[in-house]
């Protein structure tokens, strides 16, 4: 890989060892991804968090170096606009949570000295609900997996899966050239046809559940889909990325990059097709209605962060009404968002009926668990929480999933 | 008498590495998919599931899931609960990051099907720098 003088300068330390150490790693990833050099980002969403709970799982020594290496980066100037990813800790329900304290002094510590250093600190999984939405062409740096589908496919610009490189980017505001930003890598090659209409946002979620199975890395493009709506739409990238690991997709004739099937795959054949109708609907959801009884003890609406929409919407259907006691509702918001439903009224139902507003985190990235049988409308939520938190699962749209919890019961 | 394999592929990331093989024809999440105290495969119906990683050659064909995967991989390095090396039949560059993150050698692009010329419990050296890697079977 060629790199500029200015580049090899940073790597030599002329500002800093932080960034050189950043610089070193991103020319790894280069050398390991093929590219040829490295071009500048726009803007970056990035990690930024000391573990929450984990942290204080770690070995003293462990711990130290994990809240070291966050200090080091919360303390590095930022070169370009950055947004912070979800963290661990949702600092307004440290008690609530059970958040050990130790935890929450760390991430206090990270927000002041990574705004002072120009980070962000938005701590969500949907930047573009925060006032990060690139235009198209524009070359990011973006960890968050559904993010990162949702910038490349929806708006046409242009970011890899980054996970660690994010932060490296962020403060150097350099990313090796490679994959999403190539305009060959862009394009589908796997043909995913959408027989059966697509009536609820969880609905979109088992489409993407299903392709990122078989798609794998590889870019899907749908066709017989309709211009999804905010909330479907972040349910397709979720689902597509917990199954799968690619970095795009096209919808023909909805995303900027497939005004026709033709385009969208580059003029070349699919490697594979496949059809998406009833059937394969209704078994992908029935992959996550295992459950062993019906009574539910949480429900969890807001993976990815929900919409302003979202929040409205639970808060009406709330209003006025009490959950059963033992019975949990999360919805999970950015906090920025949270501000203004606190402004608009609806945090105040949603709490006045038992349920709590959350925000900065979410279950899975904060191992807060609800309980033992979850109900939820996202894929990725459902996915991961067996695993990592061992509850049962209950896939449903969100307003049963509403009314199930009212009733502490499955319909 | 062992057999010994020597294979050539793509050296992704540095590094000399040997270990058991752990094989198996799937995509791993690092982030949900791993726990990094245990080092064990957690995803429910896995076929790795309840499987350690510790100081395995790690044979699968890519990284899938959240983009936090290497962080959790970091994790895991603190501890010492990650593989020796990792064999991908397919390069996607979460794999490449937490390789990074650990200092751990990474092939891909090998000359055989991985999945046919390794099994689980084969002998395996890796060297990531020349994108060798050396099978003894018993």
């Amino acid at each position: 890989m060629e790199l500029s003088p200015e580049q090899l300068a940073i790597l030599q330390g002329n500002q800093g060892p932080v960034k050189a150490m950043m610089m070193h790693q991103l020319v790894q990833l280069g050398q390991a991804m093929e590219a040829k050099r490295l071009v500048p980002i726009s803007n970056a969403h990035a990690i930024l968090t000391g573990g929450g709970k984990l942290l204080s799982m770690l070995p003293e020594d462990a711990a130290a170096k994990q809240a070291l290496q966050m200090d080091m980066v919360a303390g590095t100037r930022v070169a370009v606009k950055t947004t912070v990813q979800s963290g661990t800790v949702d600092l307004e329900q440290i008690d609530y949570l059970g958040i050990p304290e130790e935890a929450a002094t760390v991430e206090r510590k990270l927000l002041h000295e990574g705004s002072q250093s120009g980070f962000e600190v938005t701590w969500t999984c949907t930047p573009y609900l925060v006032g990060n939405v690139p235009s198209q062409g524009e070359v990011l740096a973006w960890t968050e997996s559904s993010a990162v589908l949702y910038a490349n496919s929806m708006l046409g610009a242009r970011t890899n899966r980054n996970g660690i490189s994010a932060i490296a980017a962020a403060v150097t505001g350099w990313v090796p050239e490679y994959g999403m930003l190539l305009d060959g890598c862009r394009k589908a090659q796997i043909l995913v046809e959408v027989t059966v209409p697509l009536v609820d946002e969880m609905h979109w979620g088992a489409l993407g559940y299903f392709t990122g199975d078989r798609a794998g890395l590889k870019v899907p493009v749908f066709t017989g889909l309709p211009s999804p709506t905010l909330e479907q739409v972040k349910q397709l990238c979720a689902a597509l990325a917990t199954s799968g690991g690619m970095s795009m997709f096209h919808i023909v004739g909805v995303t900027p990059e497939a005004p026709d099937l033709e385009a969208a795959l580059g003029n070349h054949e699919p490697l594979a097709q496949y059809t998406f109708g009833s059937q394969e609907l209704q078994e992908t959801i029935d992959r996550m209605r295992q459950v062993s009884g019906k009574d539910i003890d949480h429900a969890v609406l807001g993976c990815p962060h929900a919409t302003l929409y979202e929040v409205e919407r639970a808060a009406r259907l709330l209003r006025g009404k009490r959950l059963p006691s033992g019975v949990k509702v999360w919805i999970w918001t950015p906090f920025a968002l949270k501000e203004v439903a606190c402004r608009l009224g609806y945090v105040d139902a949603i709490e006045g009926a038992g349920g709590k507003v959350l925000s900065d985190s979410c279950p899975l990235a904060g191992l807060f668990s609800g309980g033992t049988r979850m109900v939820t409308n996202s894929f990725k939520m459902a996915h991961y929480s067996r695993a990592m938190l061992g509850n049962e699962v209950y896939i449903a749209d969100w307003r049963s999933c509403l009314e199930a919890a009212l009733e502490g019961r499955l319909p | 008498m062992p057999t010994i394999i020597k294979l050539q592929g793509k050296g992704r990331v540095k590094g000399v590495a040997e270990g058991e093989a752990l094989v198996c024809r799937e995509r791993i999440s690092f982030w949900g998919g791993f726990n990094p105290f245990t080092g064990q495969i957690v995803e429910i119906g896995h076929p790795l599931h309840g499987q350690s990683v510790k100081g395995k050659v790690l044979v699968f064909i890519s990284s899938k899931g959240s983009t936090a995967g290497s962080t959790v991989v970091s994790l895991a390095g603190l501890l010492g609960n990650v593989p020796a090396a990792m064999i991908n039949s397919e390069i996607d560059d979460l794999a490449v990051q937490s390789c990074i993150a650990c200092g751990l050698p990474l092939i891909s692009d090998l000359d055989a099907d991985p999945f046919e010329a390794i099994a689980t419990g084969d002998y395996v050296r890796v060297d990531g720098e020349k994108g060798t890697v050396e099978v003894t079977k018993e």
